[in-house]
């Protein structure tokens, strides 16, 4: 398959990025708008990705409910899959580390975090502060990524979704062990069939 | 460097079990909670109240014929400078995880994880930098010591003195078998009571 | 147009208000469409290079490590020790070499407990209740705003004694919280003692007029250490002083333990008693002390007040009638008092901790008060190889006083009944009693206004959680102070989000002859986490009293280490110093007390009875509550290092005895029903010939009840605390953690 059109690739990854943000009015408006609806059968298309029914724009909960699920699936009291990179791989590569989450999955600040960090800062970007503890959460990647498709070669995009998107299937599947709501495992899920897609090509 | 043979010395008289060393041990060698260079093994002796309990270390004795190295097909092990056995320029790249290690050890010590052999390294990183292992320098209790092997022998026996008065069985385990382990073992029973021979 | 553009991402140096804050969750930034230039780079990375990983590690791995002061938080103790940084993260830690309480080693919780760092179940922001174990995010401004509004109505309406502070008392928080209380108008300041070693406190406070001595551990030729566990109740230097004391030639320790201890299993001595009747033990070597004339004479004469009313009460307490007590012959009392006599003054009988008699029976407080007459009729109080009576620092610390003067202490009632003109007038009152203010909550509404708690779990770590969770649910606002969402955590109403002990300075602590700071050693991992020092003059500028807090923590320990000569950038390089100090003097030994009489109590301590008594049913055992080492009651078995221990040792399991479990036909590993009248759980049991046949051993690490400790609940185990009732010791209110009786059923 060809490279699809870099404009609808980074439409997709800063659609995905918005729909993994706290369910408000403005991200119910992206979801109703017609090009959300285009986009993705765009990506059907290209891809044989289909934006799953839970996230059409007639099956959408209302906004206390789909807040909710949100709450529980990556919200800021205990949440049951956040998506950030570091909690899904080894905390450091570092041999010389002498803590005991070294070679453990599940904590913040890991390696892949430290390199979001300096990755965002060196392209010119702070981290915001809601991100300060997940520079590598899903969100500011799938941003970061469309950037990189605008800007950067295919070997720094090669570079980034071997490294920094290789964790989605890990996400999903703590997310179903979990027991997440259906509609962000089903998000969870397009996340990573879309970026494995879409990234086959490159790596 | 000078190549005198080295030991790590357990005073199971002293040991309060804390498990320090263990912790310590995981953090230096960057091993994830559910594996473990060191364990503690614990045997009960008597009835109440004329009850004992007495420990011994579980852990590589780095025998001074090591059998592990010898039977290597792929020759990653060998006895490193301090005495220790350990992997070839302590790196674990060319184990294959055939077990046959697992298999030769009289012990029953090595383990496979991920394909690989792994055991005590007798953290040859830090005493080549003319440290303590990890285990040895976190301990509360000073029921582990480090030093030459005879210098442990020697400590050990002093030590004995004083255990005998109550224990007439404590033994210094190690000294003879399998060449001569680099873990030296003050026991208050017989090795037997813990499968040693 | 483009359907989304990008919302996350803000270039560096602009200032872009985030709406809601941390608190509102991640949420998409509002910025307007001709911004669409502020989306992209500013600079013309080199994306290649840095989008390569590996490169980018093998240069953080040639980085340095900085060593970071500070001192452990896993327990109490605070052990000082040296947090390795490198690349602006935790890296590893090692014990402080100039600390007298680590000496330059760590205990395994010291290794463990970095994982709270990067633990993604902190708490991250402020928290408000909204329903059971439920909360939602608030900002700072309005937590402070709305516990501010309620103190100023409290306040106003002359209700401030109602207000109380709870923690575990370490410098930081007896200064900022007490601090605060007296500003607000409360005298209420209670801390975990009181399920620990309150009767400690009150037993030496009223016979040697001081609290806290220290066996001698280095120097005495005869250790007799009765339900101490150096080895498992672990304060790391005296482990190691322990250790030594068994290794050294010319001691003797002699354990008297109704289980065989970590330590105990090292002794010279084992001497398994009966639970709770260490008082009857302890007055019956006193008897062969006197009645064989072995006592120090000249120590007594110096020393003793009423010595003369307790000799003529002893006669009855013989080591025949102790023997039918204790279950310990009495030639082995006769002739382990002989032993202590010939040891004199070298020797002691230890003042202990929790271990046996801190805060287990209704006769604690009795039985410290006879601890201290035995070592004072072995002469050994204050002696070399004695009973230790500390020494204070030649010069002490500054203050603030002169340009901050401290808020006047209130006389106002506390509001837990301890202390002189209250319920409990013997319970020391830097301690309290928390438990006695869960049950006004209940009994009394409207007693209990607001109540604070910081770094501290009474709900879990106090006996009847039931008791406890309902009493602290019923004041009106509980406001807890916290990294982790703990079981008191979850009866609050507002939580406020501590940063750990890795990312905060603190209040310049001293320990004997140690003076040491815990300095910042990484950057916040969650930004909107706070340190007391911001925490407190925040919530008190809430409240209407924020003058008494115009003073940085750096002007505060600048203050503090001025008298001494350090600088406060010395103090945080060198992280622990050693200080001079001088002896404390001696006081008179009190035998009878006077006001223990007028308040109708024995003027001499007495043989009483635990209130369970000690004589056992069929199929009826003593709960004991007992340590590991590796676990600090029940704020570490979620730490997977940790608890991973209690996994592999399935430690986790009660103790029973083996001739016991053999007739009821249990077996070890046997799953059973351990029923107290306060409920029945189910317990895996370990049947071991190395406890007493009338005793049940309950590890107090496990059994946690928050849904937050994910890894704990892996662990299992029943916690003590759930079979125990409410009560309070008589005399110092303490919680008596082993008063009750528990039956087995196979299941």
């Amino acid at each position: 398959m060809a490279m699809q059109d870099a404009q609808m690739r980074v439409q997709a990854y800063l659609s995905l990025s918005q729909l993994l943000q706290r369910p408000n009015e403005e991200l119910l408006e992206h979801i109703n708008n017609p090009e959300f609806d285009k986009l993705w059968q765009r990506v059907a298309g290209a891809y044989g990705i289909k934006i799953p029914k839970s996230w059409q724009a007639v099956n959408i909960p209302d906004l206390v409910e789909w807040g909710r699920a949100w709450d529980v699936t990556m919200g800021p009291v205990a949440p049951l899959a956040e998506p950030i990179e570091s909690l899904y791989k080894i905390w450091t590569t570092d041999e010389s580390c002498g803590i005991s989450i070294a070679k453990e999955k599940g904590y913040l600040k890991g390696d892949w975090a430290c390199h979001m960090e300096e990755l965002l800062i060196k392209s010119g970007f702070q981290i915001p502060m809601q991100f300060n503890h997940c520079p590598d959460h899903l969100v500011l990647e799938l941003e970061y990524f469309s950037l990189l498709i605008e800007d950067a070669s295919r070997q720094a995009q090669a570079n980034f979704a071997k490294y920094h998107l290789d964790w989605l299937e890990e996400l999903l599947k703590t997310a179903k062990d979990r027991d997440v709501p259906k509609i962000y495992q089903d998000l969870y899920r397009l996340c990573a069939d879309f970026v494995k897609a879409d990234t086959k090509m490159l790596i | 460097m000078s190549n005198t043979r080295m030991a790590i010395l357990k005073d199971t008289s002293l040991c309060v079990a804390c498990y320090a060393c263990r912790v310590a041990c995981q953090n230096h060698n960057g091993l994830p909670e559910n594996q473990k260079y060191l364990s503690l093994q614990f045997q009960e002796k008597g009835t109440f109240p004329n009850a004992e309990q007495h420990i011994a270390r579980k852990s590589c004795m780095h025998c001074g014929d090591a059998p592990c190295a010898e039977i290597c097909p792929v020759g990653v092990l060998h006895t490193n400078r301090q005495g220790f056995v350990n992997y070839i320029d302590n790196t674990d790249e060319n184990c294959v995880g055939c077990r046959l290690c697992v298999n030769a050890c009289p012990y029953d010590i090595p383990e496979i994880a991920d394909g690989k052999m792994y055991k005590c390294t007798g953290c040859e990183e830090l005493v080549a930098a003319g440290q303590e292992p990890a285990c040895v320098d976190t301990c509360i209790a000073n029921a582990l010591t480090y030093g030459t092997f005879d210098e442990m022998a020697a400590k050990a026996n002093s030590r004995l003195a004083r255990i005998r008065t109550k224990y007439p069985a404590a033994n210094l385990y190690g000294v003879d078998s399998h060449g001569g382990l680099g873990m030296l073992t003050i026991l208050r029973t017989n090795p037997s009571d813990f499968g040693l021979s | 147009m483009a359907l989304s553009r990008r919302k996350f991402l803000i270039i560096a140096g602009a200032t872009v208000a985030v709406a809601g804050g941390v608190t509102a969750g991640i949420i998409a930034l509002n910025r307007r469409e001709d911004d669409d230039a502020d989306y992209q780079a500013a600079t013309d990375p080199d994306y290649d290079d840095l989008t390569d990983f590996p490169s980018y590690t093998e240069t953080q791995q040639a980085a340095d490590v900085e060593l970071k002061a500070s001192f452990c938080n896993a327990c109490s103790s605070h052990c000082g020790m040296w947090i390795h940084v490198k690349n602006g993260r935790a890296w590893k830690v090692t014990g402080h070499e100039n600390h007298n309480r680590s000496l330059g080693t760590l205990c395994a919780r010291a290794h463990g407990h970095l994982a709270w760092i990067y633990d993604p179940g902190r708490v991250r922001t402020p928290l408000k209740k909204v329903g059971e174990n439920q909360f939602e995010p608030i900002s700072w401004q309005q937590a402070a705003q709305e516990i501010g509004n309620k103190l100023r109505e409290v306040r106003e309406s002359g209700e401030a004694e109602k207000i109380f502070w709870g923690h575990n008392p370490r410098q930081t928080g007896v200064f900022y919280g007490t601090r605060f209380m007296h500003a607000l108008g409360s005298s209420t300041v209670v801390t975990h003692n009181a399920a620990c070693n309150t009767a400690i406190h009150c037993g030496f406070q009223n016979t040697i007029g001081r609290q806290g001595p220290a066996a001698d551990l280095r120097r005495s030729n005869y250790l007799m250490i009765i339900g101490r566990n150096y080895g498992e109740g672990i304060r790391t230097s005296q482990a190691t002083q322990f250790a030594e004391a068994i290794a050294r030639e010319g001691a003797k320790v002699v354990c008297v333990d109704p289980r065989l201890s970590a330590s105990a299993a090292l002794a010279d001595e084992w001497v398994p008693i009966r639970p709770g009747t260490d008082m009857a033990f302890i007055l019956a070597m006193c008897n062969v002390l006197i009645t064989e004339d072995l006592y120090d004479k000249g120590f007594i004469a110096e020393y003793a007040v009423g010595f003369d009313q307790f000799a003529a009460t002893i006669g009855r307490y013989t080591p025949e009638w102790a023997e039918d007590i204790t279950t310990i012959p009495a030639e082995t009392i006769t002739r382990l008092a002989r032993e202590l006599a010939a040891a004199a003054p070298a020797c002691f009988v230890d003042p202990s901790w929790k271990g046996a008699f801190g805060a287990n029976y209704a006769n604690c407080t009795e039985t410290v008060r006879t601890v201290a007459y035995i070592n004072a009729l072995l002469g050994s109080i204050g002696q070399p190889g004695g009973l230790g009576i500390g020494s204070s620092m030649a010069t002490g610390f500054g203050n603030l006083n002169e340009t901050h003067p401290a808020p006047p202490a209130p006389d106002v009632p506390r509001l837990d009944g301890a202390g002189r003109g209250g319920q409990f007038p013997f319970a020391p009152t830097p301690q309290g009693l928390p438990h006695n203010i869960a049950r006004r909550a209940m009994e009394e509404p409207g007693s209990v206004k607001v109540g604070f708690i910081r770094h501290f779990n009474p709900v879990r770590t106090f006996p009847d959680h039931n008791h406890m969770k309902t009493g602290f649910e019923a004041f009106e606002t509980l406001v807890v102070i916290e990294t982790h969402m703990t079981e008191t955590a979850l009866c609050a109403d507002y939580i406020l989000p501590e940063c750990s002990f890795a990312e905060r300075e603190e209040v310049v602590e001293n320990h004997g002859n140690t003076i040491a700071i815990r300095t910042i050693a990484v950057d916040k991992v969650y930004p909107e986490t706070k340190s007391l020092d911001e925490i407190i003059p925040m919530l008190a500028d809430a409240a209407g009293v924020g003058n008494y807090f115009g003073f940085t923590l750096d002007e505060l320990n600048t203050a503090r280490l001025a008298p001494l000569g350090i600088t406060l950038e010395e103090m945080r390089k060198k992280g622990s110093i050693t200080v001079p100090t001088n002896p404390n003097s001696m006081n008179p030994v009190i035998f009878y007390n006077e006001d223990f009489a007028a308040a109708g109590f024995n003027g001499v301590a007495r043989w009483i009875e635990p209130v369970t008594g000690f004589r056992l049913a069929d199929n009826q055992f003593r709960l004991l509550n007992v340590k590991q080492g590796y676990h600090s009651h029940t704020a570490t078995a979620n730490i997977p290092q940790l608890g991973q221990i209690t996994k592999d040792y399935n430690t986790q399991r009660p103790w029973m005895n083996a001739t016991k479990a053999a007739e009821m036909g249990i077996a070890d590993g046997d799953w059973v029903e351990i029923t107290s009248p306060q409920g029945t759980y189910r317990g895996q049991m370990k049947v071991t010939e190395l406890i007493h046949p009338e005793a049940i051993a309950f590890p107090g690490g496990y059994g946690n009840r928050t849904p937050f400790f994910e890894f704990s609940a892996s662990v299992g185990g029943v916690n003590p605390n759930d079979l125990v009732p409410f009560r309070m010791e008589p005399i110092s209110g303490h919680a008596m953690l082993q008063e009750t009786f528990v039956t087995l059923r196979r299941v």
